[in-house]
């Protein structure tokens, strides 16, 4: 399990990607200000560190160039400033992506998966009883048997996976997978989770919540 | 075409036209001189010789010999003989125009003049050979003879080619030396323009702190001197407008930052919900994140629109009377039903902006209803406050 330290003194913000990415499965602590953060940083060990840029106490530059110094730990730097020379900056000081506000959750989610990736810290591949999912190369196997998904269907999947034990609503579902250009096509939804149950012989697995939507089960 | 040759050309057309006319008066006047001096001369000669001819005529006639036309030859051969002939010709004609006697073979090409005033003479042009004729006239035995001189005078018009062309050739090298002299100067006098021109291209460029110096007390001193002040004050606007720039970038930047920390929270939280079935704990925890963030977006709109109105609007003060102002504003407010307004005031002008006054009494009331009054009473009053 990778812990992640968030550097974020508006609370909203930092509970919000706490919430999201303990869903995903990661160990979050937060942190409100650069002293606090660097701190922690020097007494505990973490995977990643998501930080702000504007912080109390310790600016979030100082303290990216505190983190490369001493610790060698993957960070994602969270700014609201879109211009192109405050990323370089950061980037320049050693920072592995950055998320500009406002962002979505995906997108974070993504961009702190990616960086996991490249450190080696994850696994590609999630293990969910007899089937293999590997999301980057973006293959299926059933017990080592290639499972054919259209680009649909994989992507239902990995929605479902990243919200393992929730349920989803069916609308929502749909404009994730399917865009928001597109109108809501409750059969186009029922279809492909049919396709997937059979696919991958997860009758029971994948549920369907009355009035709700459905949900893959822990 | 450039402003140095433009003036080159011009002047020394202009010279060209001067000198051709003044020569060209000088030479017509010499010629005519020379030419007069030469009739005088042979005038003169003329009248000799007749006065020759007659005393001769009269001696014979005091001797009783008879005057005949072969007579008077004889004493126009003796004449010439004595004179020699190659420098003076002579004809004879009688009234019905026929030589009878010359000396000079081109006479017959002549087209003579037969008249009695003697002062006269005229100019005949014959195989390129300028001659001046004089007559004059003798009555022998009612005939009467006509004695023409003939006096070679082309050498006066070579005279006269002469100094034209010399006078076209000293001309030539005259305008010549006069147009590099022009040049030079014309050069001089546009220096200055070109020096204007490299510098305006180069503000033109966006090189607005360039100056040009130029320290003549002529027109083109002075352009320079204006110019100057013009870019002088472009500098001072350009300057001012990048600065009012740079604030408004800056402005517009500490307020998007301040606007996407709310935003980001909003959508993240209100996604959250939209997509899962949250427990009732964390449904109340992201709804208020959702309120409280939104709230605080509302304030800041606030804040906005009073920063834009009073950038854009300059406040201007006029006079309110302010009991009659607050009477309308409490009619448009006092339909709502959980308060009752009261004014107690007295007639008085203050000065103010109608609007935010407004906005001011709107929000004193809108406080004061928050705050519930049990007996659902506003009061409205006015006081004065004098300076001392």
């Amino acid at each position: 399990m990778n812990k992640i330290l968030i550097v974020e003194d508006e609370k909203a913000i930092s509970d919000l990607i706490k919430i999201e990415l303990e869903t995903q499965g990661y160990k979050c602590e937060c942190v409100e200000d650069g002293e606090i953060a660097a701190n922690y940083i020097e007494e505990k060990n973490y995977d990643l560190i998501l930080l702000d840029i504007m912080l109390p106490k310790i600016d979030g530059n100082e303290l990216l160039e505190y983190i490369k110094e001493t610790k060698e730990i993957p960070t994602i730097f969270i700014t609201a400033k879109s211009q192109t020379e405050d990323k370089i900056k950061g980037l320049n000081n050693g920072a592995d992506d950055y998320i500009t506000k406002p962002f979505e959750i995906e997108e974070l989610i993504a961009r702190v998966q990616a960086v996991l990736r490249r450190y080696n810290k994850v696994n590609d591949i999630i293990k969910i009883e007899n089937i293999e999912v590997n999301i980057v190369a973006r293959i299926v196997k059933n017990q080592n048997q290639k499972v054919e998904l259209t680009p649909k269907e994989f992507d239902l999947l990995v929605l479902l996976i990243q919200n393992r034990g929730v349920a989803l609503y069916r609308e929502i579902i749909f404009e994730k997978v399917w865009g928001e250009e597109i109108e809501f096509e409750t059969r186009t939804l029922d279809l492909h989770i049919q396709r997937l149950r059979k696919k991958l012989n997860w009758k029971d697995k994948i549920k369907t919540i009355y009035k709700i939507g459905y949900m893959l089960d822990r | 075409m450039k402003f140095s040759l433009k003036l080159v050309l011009c002047i020394i057309v202009i010279m060209a036209c001067i000198l051709s006319c003044s020569r060209f008066f000088i030479i017509r006047q010499s010629f005519r001189h020379s030419i007069e001096k030469s009739a005088n001369q042979n005038s003169n000669q003329n009248i000799a010789q007749r006065y020759y001819i007659e005393s001769n005529i009269v001696k014979n006639i005091q001797q009783g010999e008879e005057i005949t036309n072969d007579k008077v030859i004889e004493y126009i051969k003796s004449l010439y003989s004595y004179i020699g002939e190659n420098s003076e010709k002579i004809a004879l004609y009688d009234d019905k125009k026929n030589i009878i006697f010359s000396n000079f073979e081109k006479t017959k090409d002549m087209n003579i003049n037969l008249t009695k005033e003697t002062d006269n003479y005229y100019i005949r042009n014959v195989e390129d050979k300028y001659y001046m004729l004089f007559s004059s006239y003798l009555t022998i035995n009612n005939d009467v003879i006509y004695i023409i001189n003939i006096y070679d005078i082309t050498d006066l018009y070579q005279e006269r080619d002469r100094q034209i062309k010399e006078i076209l050739i000293v001309d030539i090298i005259i305008l010549g030396i006069a147009s590099i002299f022009i040049i030079i100067f014309s050069k001089l006098l546009t220096r200055h323009i070109n020096k204007l021109n490299i510098i305006s291209k180069k503000i033109a460029k966006g090189e607005f702190s360039n100056r040009v110096s130029i320290k003549s007390k002529d027109e083109i001193g002075e352009l320079a001197n204006s110019f100057n002040i013009m870019s002088e004050e472009i500098e001072n606007k350009i300057n001012s407008l990048n600065l009012v720039i740079k604030q408004k970038n800056d402005f517009i930047n500490g307020f998007t930052h301040e606007i996407k920390t709310p935003m980001t929270a909003i959508i993240g939280y209100s996604d959250m919900l939209r997509l899962r079935k949250c427990d009732k704990e964390l449904t109340k925890k992201a709804l208020n994140y959702i309120y409280n963030e939104a709230k605080r977006l509302e304030k800041l709109s606030y804040k906005l629109m009073d920063l834009m109105y009073l950038t854009e609007n300059n406040v201007e003060l006029e006079i309110i009377e302010i009991d009659n102002f607050i009477d309308k504003i409490s009619s448009k407010i006092s339909n709502l039903e959980d308060i009752i307004i009261k004014k107690s005031l007295e007639a008085a002008k203050i000065k103010g902006d109608k609007e935010l006054l407004e906005v001011v009494i709107r929000n004193l009331v809108e406080n004061a209803r928050k705050a519930e009054p049990k007996d659902k009473l506003i009061l409205i009053t006015r006081t004065n406050h004098r300076r001392k």
